[in-house]
């Protein structure tokens, strides 16, 4: 110990001085020749030699690490995105996810939020640019035009429509709402059922016909579609009255010129109108004035019958039929009216009764209950709706009579006149832009309805840009999702603690103690490391409930077994080193050595393991909210992606935008793991 | 060979044990909830409990009885007017019974509420196909491809080819498969319609399902892929810097002679293990995209059987999922043995 000392405090010039001589000796024996003592000189003897300070700092570990880490940008990357989704997540849901109750009461009418703010396609450019502009194309629109050929359908206000696709028009044999025009067509089929082998008919409701006093006329226009083993049938106008058909030429009638299709797509061909004197034809009739004998009004239904022999396929089209009378009374013009059609797949819409009331409009056919349009034009169009100024836009809502009431004491508006019965907004309330009532309207004095602007209405200072759009609960998607993400992320890091915490002191006392502590320790995890986790996680939702401890309880259970085993084989790796010997030759115990000595050598490891244990929590936890066992009462990312799985086919991008976080989450995650272990064990670079 | 033996043997013990464990744990977790509302007319309900009875389940009485708890239906009368009164069995009488009934008769119980009265191994061996169809197709075409990619990698290693591969590897294995299908269903058939949005109907015919199985086989292959480009190209690189390697080429081998020769075969090596244990990790994926294509297979027989508590079902659903993955683990461990005899699975560390 002494000798150590001295030697220490001996000065750099005694050692050398001490050497030398010692060399002067050794060199004079081996030559066997005197050499003088000036041809040794001290080297650098005018120089002070002394420890010279690194010129390179030193560095720790962790420093070092960091070092590389910081070069490998990718890495770096997936740190400052999974940096702001945190900041994010925390930031954005922080004044709540639903920004306002589902009803508005108070000063406003009731109104239900969920009607206006659910599904609206994210916005982020200005409306018309034509991506997330917060438009939505409605494919294969009716297009119903007026005589101008302007679009009226739906009663949209021209703002709503940022533009129309191309129209598609096409002719149609079945009955739609949106159809017009075209033959209403009696078929019948060989096969068919009907007595009387092969008639066909159809006539309107019966009307009380005084043929004493005026002429009425029918007027009908025929089509043939000349359709395939269809043959021509023999018409006639019939008359229908006590159950009883009259056909009233005799089934002379011709068919006259035809004419051309209206379309090239069009199947049939046009006859030229016919036009009957119903009168003459009654007053003629022989089994009618058999029947009615002097009669001076005829009770019955005009219409019109075909037949054919019974073997053969046929149809009757008419493209419309007319009554009309001399009789300039204004009821007897509005009832034959009723009774006559131009518009073939109205007609055939028309249903028999409306209100258990016998449907005017209604024609009775030999298919008794429907019978079919041919060559009904539809025209069919793709619509660009801009749902913010839709559901935002000028709205109309109906209102109590009390908060119109409550309006008029505020100001908002006033009656007109002193008329209640009509209203205005003051001029006031329009400067000062916080008016949302546009006009009040009340129809039969008793509903009151009131046309407002909405997003001033919902109480908005602008028009809401939701630049996500919201999900089918009226929330913000961008809120809503970041606010899933804060909680998958609380949950991810939570759990990654606990397993790490749990993993690492199993990991420590199986490894340090090995022999039979270890053994039986292993056994176990072995056991459990055997259980699927979907099972066990299954169980505890069903058994337990869905709660957020359950989920962390259950995804702890087998998740620290990664880390146990890592932290085991590197206490194996590390146990037996001298200087772990030396530490426990100085007495220091179990703790101590686990804790100071081998521990940290596995520190590197295990933050790594920890890094990538996030990811794969958030991802497990996803999985079973597939599986309908998700969070209760939380929403997660894992449901927000379940419950919105359902909407893939309507509204995609209530899919894609959490999925999108949640995938970008698992790269930068991947990322940024990737590269700390990278940095803690360079040797394992770009093993996976 | 006899090491081996002995070993897959403790293995295979070990194995029936942890399965008998676990399912012994779910069993009474499984239990120890209400049972399932029994529909159907009393005749119907009467009917499930008989059977439940005989499976030793349920009790019947003639008589009501004190002491077991309220009766599972209402008191049934049959036509020739005898009553019958059901009670719960202790749970562990339940345990007893469903545990001779593997042991002696190997009877698993029948399904209670999916195919009321169908045995749930009838149930399982019909669910089973599906799923491992798609699997194995998934892995019939992932593994060529992915062995492709990573030897190109490995090849071009630290060139832009190599870099993408890497990239696309590295979002194909971060992004979850349920992201994936999604966006396949999205773009395959609800925007262009050129495959069904769900799997088929029972009894159509097979170019439906043909057509059907597509999405969820590239579901699963996106993945499965990226996993063995980046196992392939990690092992390709390891044995590409071998001194043994080198030797060869110093011998005066081309590159290509030294890689097909050399490289290639001693990195397939420890692919081996990784194939099994790749279509394991697959099968287990499945299960949520089962639930979102709407397959028929055991994935979603495991959602069915848990929404509808059909205790039976589920139990063997677990005990295939588990005896799946417990026997993938031991594979794998007997492979690596197999394909390197310098590795001794369980051999004491000299």
């Amino acid at each position: 110990m002494n000798d150590q000392l001295e030697n220490k405090n001996t000065s750099p010039e005694e050692t050398q001085g001490f050497e030398l001589i010692d060399a002067f000796t050794e060199a004079k024996s081996a030559d066997g020749q005197e050499v003088s003592s000036d041809d040794f000189k001290f080297v650098q003897q005018d120089k002070s030699i002394h420890d010279v300070k690194f010129s390179t700092k030193p560095t720790t570990f962790f420093r070092d690490a960091m070092r590389r880490f910081a070069k490998n940008k990718s890495s770096v990357v997936g740190g400052i995105i999974l940096g702001i989704l945190f900041i994010l997540a925390i930031i954005l849901p922080i004044d709540g996810v639903i920004p306002f109750n589902t009803t508005i009461g108070s000063s406003g009418g009731e109104v239900n939020i969920l009607n206006y703010e659910t599904n609206l396609p994210p916005k982020i450019f200005d409306t018309g640019t034509g991506f997330l502009d917060g438009t939505l194309e409605m494919k294969n629109q009716p297009y119903p035009i007026d005589n101008n050929g302007n679009y009226i359908g739906l009663g949209a206000s021209e703002e709503c429509i940022v533009g129309i696709g191309d129209v598609y028009t096409g002719y149609s044999n079945v009955y739609s709402s949106d159809g017009e025009g075209g033959y209403a067509t009696v078929t019948r089929n060989v096969d068919s059922s009907e007595e009387n082998t092969g008639i066909g008919w159809m006539y309107s409701v019966s009307y009380e016909y005084d043929i004493s006093q005026y002429d009425y006329t029918f007027s009908f226009t025929l089509g043939w579609a000349n359709a395939e083993d269809y043959v021509q049938p023999e018409f006639d106008v019939l008359f229908y009255a006590n159950n009883t058909y009259y056909p009233l030429t005799d089934y002379s009638l011709e068919y006259g010129t035809i004419g051309e299709k209206a379309d090239n797509d069009a199947t049939v061909y046009p006859y030229e109108t016919q036009e009957v004197n119903l009168t003459t034809l009654l007053k003629n009739n022989a089994a009618i004035q058999e029947d009615f004998p002097d009669a001076t009004t005829i009770t019955g239904s005009v219409g019109l019958i075909f037949k054919a022999d019974s073997n053969s396929r046929t149809a009757i089209y008419v493209h419309d039929a007319t009554l009309s009378s001399t009789n300039e009374s204004s009821r007897e013009q509005a009832q034959l009216a009723n009774r006559s059609f131009d518009d073939a797949n109205e007609l055939v819409g028309q249903p028999m009764t409306i209100n258990n009331q016998p449907n005017p409009r209604y024609w009775t056919n030999n298919s008794s209950t429907q019978f079919n349009p041919t060559d009904a034009r539809t025209s069919r169009c793709d619509i660009i709706y801009d749902m913010y100024q839709v559901r935002y836009g000028l709205n109309s809502i109906t209102i109590a009579q009390s908060v119109l009431d409550n309006w008029v004491s505020q100001g908002l508006v006033e009656y007109t006149d002193g008329n209640p019965a009509s209203y205005r907004k003051t001029e006031l309330g329009e400067a000062n832009n916080d008016v949302y009532v546009e006009s009040i309207s009340q129809d039969n004095g008793s509903t009151l309805s009131a046309n407002v602007i909405m997003w001033k209405y919902l109480g908005y200072d602008h028009m809401p840009k939701h630049i996500f759009g919201t999900d089918s609960k009226g929330r913000d998607l961008l809120k809503y999702v970041f606010s899933g993400l804060r909680t998958s992320l609380l949950l991810g890091l939570i759990v990654a603690a606990i397993n790490i915490f749990i993993g690492v002191i199993w990991g420590s006392i199986s490894g340090y103690f090995g022999g039979k502590v270890d053994l039986i320790m292993e056994r176990f995890v072995d056991i459990l490391a055997g259980i699927p986790w979907i099972v066990l996680m299954t169980v505890l939702c069903i058994k337990m409930g869905q709660t957020f401890f359950v989920f962390a309880l259950a995804l702890c259970l087998t998740g620290w077994i990664g880390t146990e085993s890592v932290t085991r084989s590197q206490f194996y790796r590390y146990k037996g080193r001298e200087y772990v010997l030396a530490s426990r030759t100085l007495g220091a115990r179990a703790p101590r050595l686990i804790f100071r000595h081998i521990l940290p050598n596995a520190i590197g490891t295990i933050v790594t393991n920890s890094i990538l244990m996030v990811p794969s929590v958030i991802f497990n936890e996803a999985t079973i909210s597939y599986l309908g066992l998700g969070l209760q009462g939380l929403d997660s990312l894992g449901v927000i992606l379940s419950d919105n799985q359902n909407l893939l086919n309507q509204y995609p991008y209530q899919l894609i935008v959490p999925a999108v976080i949640i995938s970008l989450l698992m790269i930068c995650f991947n990322l940024f793991g990737n590269g700390l272990r990278d940095a803690f064990n360079p040797s394992l670079k770009g093993s996976d | 060979m006899p090491y081996l033996l002995k070993y897959s043997l403790k293995r295979i013990v070990l194995l029936i044990f942890t399965t008998f464990v676990i399912l012994t744990i779910t069993f009474f977790l499984m239990k120890m909830l209400p049972d399932p509302p029994i529909s159907g007319n009393n005749v119907a309900q009467n009917a499930y409990c008989q059977d439940q009875v005989s499976q030793g389940y349920y009790l019947v009485f003639h008589t009501e009885q004190t002491g077991l708890g309220s009766t599972i239906i209402p008191p049934y009368t049959d036509p020739t007017g005898a009553t019958f009164f059901y009670y719960r069995r202790p749970l562990i009488d339940q345990y007893f019974s469903w545990l001779t009934g593997i042991f002696t008769r190997w009877e698993w119980g029948t399904s209670s509420v999916i195919q009321r009265q169908a045995d749930a191994i009838y149930i399982i061996g019909q669910r089973l196909v599906p799923t491992i169809t798609i699997n194995i197709f998934a892995l019939i075409i992932s593994l060529p491809l992915g062995f492709i990619f990573g030897i190109i990698a490995a090849l071009k290693k630290n060139k832009p080819t190599d870099h993408v591969i890497s990239t696309v590897v590295m979002i194909f294995i971060s992004v979850p498969s349920f992201v994936i299908i999604s966006l396949l269903m999205l773009w395959l058939s609800y925007d262009t319609g050129w495959l069904p949005s769900s799997w088929p109907i029972n009894g159509s015919p097979i170019s439906a399902y043909a057509r059907a199985m597509v999405i969820p086989v590239l579901a699963l292959c996106f993945g499965t892929i990226a996993a063995f480009t980046r196992y392939t190209r990690a092992e390709l690189c390891e044995v590409m810097s071998s001194e043994f390697l080198l030797l060869a080429r110093t011998k005066g081998l081309t590159k290509s002679q030294c890689v097909v020769r050399h490289a290639l075969r001693n990195s397939l090596v420890p692919l081996v293990p990784m194939i099994i244990g790749q279509f394991i990790g697959i099968l287990g994926g499945s299960v949520v995209l089962e639930q979102l294509y709407g397959i028929q297979g055991i994935g979603r027989l495991f959602v069915e059987a848990i929404n509808a508590r059909d205790y039976n079902v589920l139990l063997v659903d677990m005990a295939v999922f588990t005896m799946i993955s417990l026997a993938a683990s031991l594979l794998v461990d007997l492979s690596y043995g197999i394909v390197d005899p310098r590795i001794r699975m369980g051999a004491k560390a000299s």
